[in-house]
């Protein structure tokens, strides 16, 4: 006997380094919407096997098709693993409503579909309740992210450890307009072909064109006037197309959009050495801001509009556009209209600085085309 | 829109997104053919669903647990240790557990790398039982792991009086080995060469595994070969061994020579590792697939409250030039155990991140402890 424990103790100690695999884990995706809990669950088929009996024939192998017909007695199981619950109110039973395979590099995992019934407020607390594995291997962990509106919630849950709670108030009105505001303004303010776009346009605002020479403007107002019908040109224009595409009332490739957008700024670049539009800069601001939306629209895509506050967070964004581009020209205006008159505004920045915008996109719609 | 800006800006995320690491996404799918084999299902699986707590004793209890362990260490599969800890549920947090519960939740807080926990264990389990030689033998295991080279050898002699003469040497001469008589516990092991056939095979093998360390650590590469030779042809499958020739193979420049001796899929990270080392030197196509699994395995290592894998974590950083990472994981590593290899991985990661100074730790205690070891030559 002691022979026997020595033997043991040494097979088992002798060997401090050799951990390996990993350990158990499972995966858990899942979103929260106002009708209730849906995503996606992936089990090791490894840690399956030690809670579900699923080897009909005995082979000690599991196939696709006795792991397939222990749906339903997954779907039980399951309902024991995994609970919700809202306030003080548990949620209907987690559904299984798909089943399908995974390889990862830890090995083979299930990949259920799952969704439970629960028409969570906005105002509530929502709970989780991991128990999987609680009892066979309590140094499993379920790896969960928790889409609730924009935010994610990313947590480790130890099984046995007692109901979770996650709180949904988080994505109020407020906390998802502004997110999708600042999203807007900082969307303009990287987006240097938007930027030089505007900028192009405006150059000549502070800036009067008569027979063929460029002369200062005589008085602010003039300027303002300029100014406000190109930006409110620009701006309506874009929400137009922003709306109809982020609604799927219209669809467009990227890729013409984004050339377009570049051959743009070098046309409103060129428009001040060769002036093409005279005083209906804002037409010119209107159709090309038709463009500009489809692509402020891909990166809204990009971004992900939540389920419930659509409207809102599109609301949101496009108002964030409009103030990151009013704080441009806020602060352009003012420091072109002091500087209209000296000839490092004009000809200086018009010619030398239209020009490098205009090579600028030049070489986008280079890139952008090949 | 990432298209929309600057060329500068574009060029900027470019190296941001080639520098983090890439995340293969798996896709689900349905399995064409309804008798495709999925998963060879382990042993376990049963044993484990017929785990009933209400209905097992301690002794029934502490005998899964232990088949448990012995599995994990065989086939390197942490989730073994999981179920080890799940069948002693009943007992585990009880004031005062039995004390065939506390050897076994000192073995496994001893694999998580909570040697100070499992030792606590064992002191409960000798003042009851001072006369238990497994707890000595764990002992003196996790004393050395943390580099308290007297007290282990402490353990060593109390074993002495309780265990084979054979054990109780080889005890002692691999602690005398690591603190000043090198030379000497060489001589005392190699005099047991004609013992060692009579004895059981786990023995046997950490028998082999001493002498290999020994000799290595001398630089004595013939010696050391002889014994790779024996071991691997005697005990093909065990895991240390196998990992220790492997590293043993890519200090030599025979990358090759390990891609051919370790399969692609093995679980082992003990093994992972120097696959993932040859597989780096010699410029295999696999080595992202791997460089993937091993950081998986640390993202889910690091969940958990300890992770025992600082050593493997640290090797591995160092391979992929984040030195500072590296020193700073082979400085947690450090804190938490002493082995020659773990005094090399400090040392080296702090040398490689400029910073030679984060290793005088080691260089101090290599002083006191005596610990002769050639590989660290180069940099001390």
């Amino acid at each position: 006997m002691v022979v026997r424990h020595l033997i043991f103790a040494l097979m088992c100690l002798w060997s401090a380094s050799s951990q390996a695999h990993q350990p158990s884990d499972s995966y858990l995706e899942l979103t929260l919407s106002s009708d209730g809990v849906s995503g996606h669950w992936q089990i090791a088929l490894r840690d399956l096997v030690t809670q579900v009996d699923m080897d009909r024939d005995g082979d000690t192998q599991l196939s696709w098709d006795e792991l397939h017909s222990a749906l339903p007695m997954l779907s039980l199981q399951a309902q024991t693993w995994l609970s919700f619950s809202r306030g003080n109110t548990t949620c209907e039973p987690v559904q299984i409503e798909d089943l399908l395979v995974n390889d990862r590099n830890d090995g083979p995992f299930a990949w259920l579909s799952i969704s439970a019934d629960c028409p969570i407020r906005s105002s509530e607390n929502v709970s989780l309740d991991y128990s999987f594995l609680h009892l066979a291997d309590p140094t499993h962990r379920g790896i969960l992210t928790l889409q609730t509106g924009t935010i994610t919630h990313s947590a480790v849950l130890i099984p046995g450890a007692g109901p979770r709670a996650f709180s949904l108030s988080q994505p109020s009105y407020w906390t998802t307009a502004g997110d999708y505001l600042w999203q807007g303004i900082w969307h303009i303010w990287i987006g240097l072909d938007h930027i030089l776009f505007l900028l192009a346009l405006l150059l000549p605002a502070v800036l009067v064109h008569d027979k063929g020479r460029w002369h200062p403007a005589p008085d602010l107002r003039g300027s303002v006037r300029d100014v406000v019908g190109v930006v409110t040109a620009f701006t309506v224009a874009h929400s137009i197309t922003l709306t109809l595409a982020m609604l799927g009332v219209v669809t467009v490739p990227i890729k013409p959009i984004e050339i377009a957008i570049a051959a743009s700024v070098a046309i409103a670049a060129l428009n001040n050495l060769f002036p093409l539009f005279g005083h209906k800069r804002w037409v010119f601001a209107f159709l090309f801001g038709l463009i500009h939306g489809f692509g402020f629209a891909s990166a809204l895509s990009d971004l992900g509009l939540p389920d419930t506050m659509r409207l809102l967070s599109l609301l949101s964004f496009n108002v964030g556009v409009e103030l990151g581009q009013l704080a441009i020209v806020l602060v352009f205006i003012p420091i072109a209209f002091a500087l209209r008159r000296s000839a490092l505004y004009n000809p200086g920045i018009r010619v030398a600085g239209s020009l490098s915008v205009t090579l600028v996109a030049v070489y986008w719609v280079i890139q952008r085309t090949l | 829109m990432c298209r929309n800006i600057s060329p500068r800006l574009t060029r900027g995320l470019f190296l941001l997104a080639t520098l983090m690491p890439v995340v293969a996404t798996p896709a689900p799918y349905k399995p064409s053919e309804p008798g495709a084999v999925l998963l060879q299902i382990p042993p376990s699986a049963e044993q484990v669903r017929r785990i009933s707590h209400a209905q097992l004793n301690v002794t029934q209890a502490t005998n899964l647990a232990r088949i448990f362990i012995q599995r994990a260490r065989s086939t390197a599969d942490p989730r073994e240790l999981g179920y080890a800890r799940g069948v002693l549920q009943p007992w585990w947090n009880q004031a005062e557990p039995p004390n065939e519960v506390l050897l076994m939740r000192a073995t496994l807080r001893q694999s998580w790398h909570d040697f100070d926990g499992a030792l606590d264990d064992l002191n409960r389990v000798l003042e009851t039982q001072p006369r238990n030689a497994q707890a000595w033998l764990t002992r003196a295991t996790i004393l050395r792991v943390q580099g308290r080279y007297p007290e282990a050898a402490q353990a060593c002699t109390a074993l002495s009086e309780l265990s084979d003469p054979f054990v109780a040497t080889l005890c002692s001469a691999a602690i005398d080995g690591l603190s000043g008589q090198l030379t000497d516990a060489r001589a005392r092991l190699s005099a047991l060469q004609n013992q060692r056939q009579t004895q059981p095979a786990a023995i046997d093998a950490w028998y082999l595994a001493e002498r290999i360390d020994m000799a290595i650590r001398a630089g004595d590469d013939a010696e050391s070969q002889a014994l790779f030779d024996i071991a691997l042809s005697e005990y093909p499958d065990d895991i240390d061994i196998r990992a220790t020739y492997a590293h043993w193979l890519i200090a030599r420049d025979q990358a090759q020579k390990v891609i051919e001796h370790i399969p692609a899929d093995v679980q082992a990270d003990a093994l992972l590792l120097p696959l993932y080392l040859a597989m780096k030197a010699t410029n295999h196509p696999s080595q992202q697939a791997l460089a993937e699994q091993l950081s998986a395995g640390f993202a889910a290592g690091s969940r958990r409250d300890r992770s025992p894998h600082r050593r493997t974590q640290a090797l591995y950083l160092l391979a992929r030039g984040q030195h500072l990472d590296a020193l700073r994981v082979a400085r947690e590593n450090w804190n938490e155990q002493r082995e020659p290899d773990d005094a090399r991985l400090l040392l080296e990661s702090a040398a490689r991140a400029q910073q030679p100074e984060a290793a005088d730790t080691v260089r101090r205690w290599l002083t006191r402890s005596g610990l002769q070891d050639t590989r660290l030559e180069p940099w001390l």
